[in-house]
């Protein structure tokens, strides 16, 4: 299984696939230019059910600190005790959980953007509508047949012909942040990714008609019709996988993932990422997805620290626990510098809790960003506040910064494509908030 | 007949290689067809495969019993329609099948004829006793594997896909707060009691639903600052579709009406945010006894007056003056939005993307969805309507035109669910209680994989139903594990085969060994899979010879026994049959190996 077979694989599966009807495809067939940094790539962390982030990046001080208490009288972040906020910057502090991410802002290497959202026309409350505008990156509509990642990959050439993984979505299904991208690995566990289940007889630790069952459907699967090529490009996941031997992998010293807990699963997906990423296999974008935010009811009293009685809590410390060794990992490896990791919510939530001691859908939330390369030790964009006046509808934290803005940043300075309008269609970039260093390299030998 | 292949196949070993349907048409020329090499089947497979999860032997869901059903295609497609659309019910309404019922009634199975409230008092109310056993999602749990037993043995194949559709239309994510513990009435007396019978019927139902109300958030939408997630969904899910949601830039009073003549005339043509918002409104209050608030803790939908947004409203044209007493209110949108013309077109469009394809011509769409509204209060409306979708000819691309063939992928679900009948499995899965149990767990474990694990989609649009979804390598390569797993497995003490491929094999071919060459294996699985052969039989196919190699190709790929050299008759060098599994051959490994491969070709995963 050589270099070029999956790449000419998937070029040649484009034509063929073009032709046939109702299929979304969402392949450009620009020309491939050298506009890709090698080797850099952007991890996009969603959190799924509308992550509370007021209660994530919290005001310890100054003017809405009241507000902030008396609107949330059972969940509100302590500042002293055994749960007291973590402070990070100015009046404001960290979950008590996050004691990784709060090491990490520490060091520079986390910043985090205040009031991300949508403009106001587009804000929603469907979980299922706002991770759409999310996931395809146009606020405001559902039926966009692409992803915001797979319109990067594919509008500027973006992929070299000898990237044999440029998009992993770690878990069992791809995120429609990845719509349209065939050539998207989906990856949940190496150990066995495989269609021989591995039980029966074995001969050297393997299903003994691995080999043969593999040669049978490569066999079958030939052919130009569309069940043909994906039977084929699964196919070709399997060999690759077993030829990268991905089951077989020691994250680097002091990266200490999780193995118990509501975050295993995505610690063990985050490991995949960082595995392929260390196989040099051309990764640039990568997904995780981590759910179980939406705490309408018992998030977890501010003054509750055992985390089997915090929901909320537990969701924190897992969390951080996996961001933190994924940096820690990568940093290992001396790779810090080519990841960028961005972490972000479909919507935050209301800022009165409810009767049922838990939020409900809100809309403005704080965005995490996090590498080698971040400008991090820092808050960026604007808190709207939490004074009556400053709320959204009279119940959100006002949403300031919209998503797209740190979401295009990453995509011109980290990855090196200034096709925005491609990425983004309809979306007017203001520019960076600086929330990247180094100088942006844009592509050269443009059309 | 019966659901076990044995009885029959040991009698008439002949007799089955014969009964099996020679095939004579071409190859699938079906535009919208995804495959460049399966080749078309009888007429009868292609309907099992869509109106059923596919062909099973000596059962009344199979290919030989479809073709005594009538003379020509289109008679037996009519009788078979009506058959599977007017199953043996008991007396409280639910479909009965002597194989499933037999099945569920094992022991482990403690839920399935409990009503709403006993669910609502064992296992919410007491599901999780202090120092007691947890039990609150035993009704999910028990769920996600009774929809395995049913779809394996039922001979009622159309109703199971429908249960399948309609468990989809009317998403709920299974393990949801209160949707785990009443799972067994949500599916049984919501979804299953109405799915043949009226839509507004059923979406009431689907209303009135602790599930649901708290699924979609309604259970705490009150005024002024309304929670509009279920009014949302309401609209845009389950009855008008966003195929007639006009965007968020119109008013209400901008919006065309339905011309005379044509159904709904005088209606709005579609709706718009301030409908949703409206219906929202209208919403306010309705929610269910969860014993907080002042409601009482037994799970049915109560309302709460202080909580309920009394102005007048109008949803998509139907108004409704302030103070209307709130069920009058809420009867009266959900009357409008559910019998609309436009809530029949998307339902129609939904089941023709199910049962027909993903390009259904318009004519055909048009005359069900003219019966759905022509039936907005008959008991049989949604009977009527897929039988009005599935029959009516309106030339090449209706639901009887064989070069659909080939136009849709089979789910993860479809995909095991086709393998396993195909082998005639026999077990049966269920919550694990004791050691022959824990093959069931160890079965979800792998088929959870696939990404279709039984309600266990989280937003309330349902699994996506359109082929490109499910061709990704992940949905293959673990419906494909599953598939390896489950015929690999044995269960109880003396590893009873979950798929009792060998004892098939010899009796299909006879146990004398001389009958047991690759050739001749491979021909009797691809008939047994499948159900029917080509031609003149599958011998000389591209298929056959692809699966009769890996027959012959030993562990080290290398070496190949000869296609037609009998497997185990003594001489030396030779003295292993296919039952035995030792070095250096592995027969009975490389058997299950070579069924895999045949349930993995591109033939078995369309449809």
């Amino acid at each position: 299984m050589g270099n070029i077979t999956r790449r000419a694989f998937i070029r040649g599966s484009t034509i063929c696939l073009t032709t046939l009807g109702g299929l979304r495809l969402g392949l450009g067939m620009k020309k491939a230019r050298a506009s890709w940094i090698g080797n850099r790539f952007v991890v996009y962390v969603f959190l799924r059910g509308g992550m509370d982030g007021l209660n994530l990046v919290a005001p310890i001080s100054g003017p809405d600190r009241d507000p902030y208490v008396t609107k949330r009288p059972t969940i509100y972040l302590r500042t002293t005790g055994e749960t007291a906020a973590l402070p990070l910057s100015g009046d404001f502090g960290l979950h008590f959980a996050a004691t990784g991410l709060h090491g990490l802002y520490q060091q520079g290497k986390l910043a985090i953007v205040h009031g991300i959202g949508f403009p106001v026309d587009q804000i929603s409350r469907s979980h299922f509508d706002a991770q759409d505008y999310c996931d395809l990156g146009t606020p405001g509509n559902t039926r966009t047949g692409s992803g915001w990642l797979a319109r990067h990959l594919d509008s500027a050439g973006q992929v070299p012909d000898d990237a044999q993984i440029p998009a992993l979505a770690a878990g069992s299904a791809p995120p429609d942040s990845l719509l349209g991208r065939r050539d998207a690995m989906t990856l949940d566990d190496p150990n066995s990714f495989h269609p021989n289940a591995n039980s029966g007889t074995q001969v050297d630790g393997q299903p003994i008609y691995k080999r043969s069952t593999m040669i049978t459907i490569n066999q079958m699967y030939a052919g130009s019709g569309a069940v043909e090529l994906a039977g084929t490009g699964a196919a070709t996941t399997v060999d690759l996988v077993d030829s990268l031997d991905l089951a077989d992998y020691t994250p680097s010293p002091g990266a200490n993932y999780p193995t118990t807990g509501v975050a295993t699963t995505l610690a063990n997906q985050a490991k995949i990422i960082a595995n392929v990423a260390k196989h040099e296999v051309g990764l640039q974008v990568a997904t995780l997805d981590f759910g179980g935010w939406d705490t309408h009811e018992n998030q977890g009293a501010g003054d509750q620290p055992n985390l089997g009685n915090n929901q909320y809590a537990g969701r924190v410390d897992g969390l951080s626990q996996v961001l933190t060794a994924l940096y820690n990992d990568l940093a290992g490896s001396g790779m810090a510098d080519r990841m960028v990791v961005v972490v972000q919510s479909e919507f935050g939530r209301r800022v009165r809790e409810n009767d049922n001691r838990g939020t409900d859908h809100g809309s403005g939330n704080p965005m995490l960003v996090l590498g080698g390369r971040v400008v991090g030790g820092q808050l960026y964009g604007t808190f709207g506040g939490l004074q009556d006046g400053q709320l959204f509808q009279n119940e959100d934290v006002a949403s300031t910064t919209d998503t797209r803005r740190v979401l295009s940043e990453v995509v011109t300075n980290h990855l090196g494509n200034s096709d925005l309008a491609s990425v983004f269609p309809g979306y007017s970039y203001p520019g960076p908030l600086g929330v990247l260093g180094g100088d942006p390299i844009f592509a050269n030998g443009f059309d | 007949m019966g659901a076990d292949g044995l009885s029959g196949l040991g009698a008439a070993r002949r007799a089955v290689l014969s009964a099996a349907i020679g095939n004579v048409r071409p190859q699938g020329t079906g535009s919208d067809s995804l495959t460049s090499s399966a080749i078309t089947p009888p007429f009868s497979a292609y309907v099992l495969g869509r109106l059923g999860f596919g062909h099973r032997w000596f059962t009344d869901f199979s290919v030989q019993y479809f073709e005594s059903l009538g003379a020509t295609d289109d008679e037996r497609l009519t009788a078979f329609v009506d058959w599977q659309l007017n199953p043996t019910v008991d007396g409280n309404g639910d479909v009965t099948d002597p194989d499933v019922d037999a099945r569920l009634a094992n022991p482990a199975y403690v839920t399935l004829h409990k009503t709403f409230d006993q669910l609502w008092n064992d296992y919410e109310v007491n599901g999780a006793p202090s120092g007691g056993t947890y039990v609150r999602d035993y009704p999910i749990r028990e769920g996600e594997r009774a929809v395995f037993v049913r779809a394996l043995y039922t001979r009622w194949g159309l109703i199971e896909q429908l249960a399948d559709f309609w468990h989809n239309h009317f998403n709920i994510y299974g393990y949801d707060r209160y949707a785990a513990p009443t799972w067994t009435s949500w599916d049984r007396d919501v979804i299953r009691k109405n799915m043949l019978g009226n839509f507004r019927t059923m979406l009431q139902k689907t209303f009135e639903s602790p599930a649901m109300l708290y699924f979609l958030d309604n259970y705490i939408n009150r005024a002024p600052s309304f929670n509009e997630n279920y009014a949302r969904e309401v609209c845009e899910l389950h009855t008008l579709g966003a195929m007639n949601y006009l965007g968020p830039e119109l008013q209400q009073n901008q919006v065309p009406l339905i011309p005379a003549g044509e159904d709904g005339a005088g209606w709005p043509v579609g709706y718009v945010d301030a409908d949703v918002y409206e219906m929202a409104r209208a919403l306010t209050g309705w929610t269910f006894g969860n014993g907080q608030n002042g409601t009482a803790y037994d799970g049915h939908q109560t309302f709460i007056t202080g909580w309920h947004d009394i102005g007048q409203k109008t949803v998509v044209g139907a108004f409704v003056p302030a103070n209307t007493p709130p069920a009058t209110e809420i009867a009266t949108f959900l009357d409008r939005i559910a019998k609309h013309p436009g809530t029949g077109r998307h339902i129609v469009t939904k089941l023709a993307q199910r049962f027909i394809g993903e390009n259904t011509p318009q004519a055909v769409i048009d005359n069900a969805a003219h019966v759905f509204f022509q039936n907005v209060d008959a008991p049989d409306q949604l009977k009527q309507t897929l039988r009005a979708l599935l029959l009516f000819d309106a030339g090449p691309g209706s639901f009887r035109d064989i070069n659909n063939f080939g136009n849709k992928i089979k789910r993860p679900f479809e995909a095991v669910v086709s393998a396993l009948r195909g082998v005639a499995i026999d077990y049966t899965f269920r919550r694990n209680i004791d050691d022959e149990s824990t093959s069931s767990d160890r079965f979800m474990d792998r088929y959870r994989r696939t990404g279709e694990r039984p309600f266990d989609w989280r937003a309330p649009n349902g699994f996506p139903d359109v082929s490109d979804f499910w061709m990704g390598s992940t949905a293959f390569v673990h419906a494909w594990r599953t598939i390896d797993w489950t015929i690999d497995e044995g269960t109880g003490t003396d590893q009873t085969p979950l798929a009792p491929v060998l004892a098939l094999t010899l009796q299909g071919l006879g146990t004398d060994p001389h009958a047991h060459t690759p050739n001749a294996i491979a021909n009797m699985w691809l008939i047994f899979c499948f159900g029917w052969y080509p031609g003149a039989g599958w011998a000389g196919t591209d298929l056959h010879t692809k699966v009769r190699d890996f027959m012959c190709r030993n562990t080290d790929t290398l070496n190949m026994w000869p296609p037609d050299a009998p497997i185990g008759t003594g001489e030396s060098g030779n003295t292993q049959g296919i039952g035995t599994n030792s070095s250096p051959n592995y027969w009975y490994n490389r058997l299950r190996g070579m069924v895999n491969v045949i349930l993995f070709s591109p033939q078995f995963m369309v449809r």
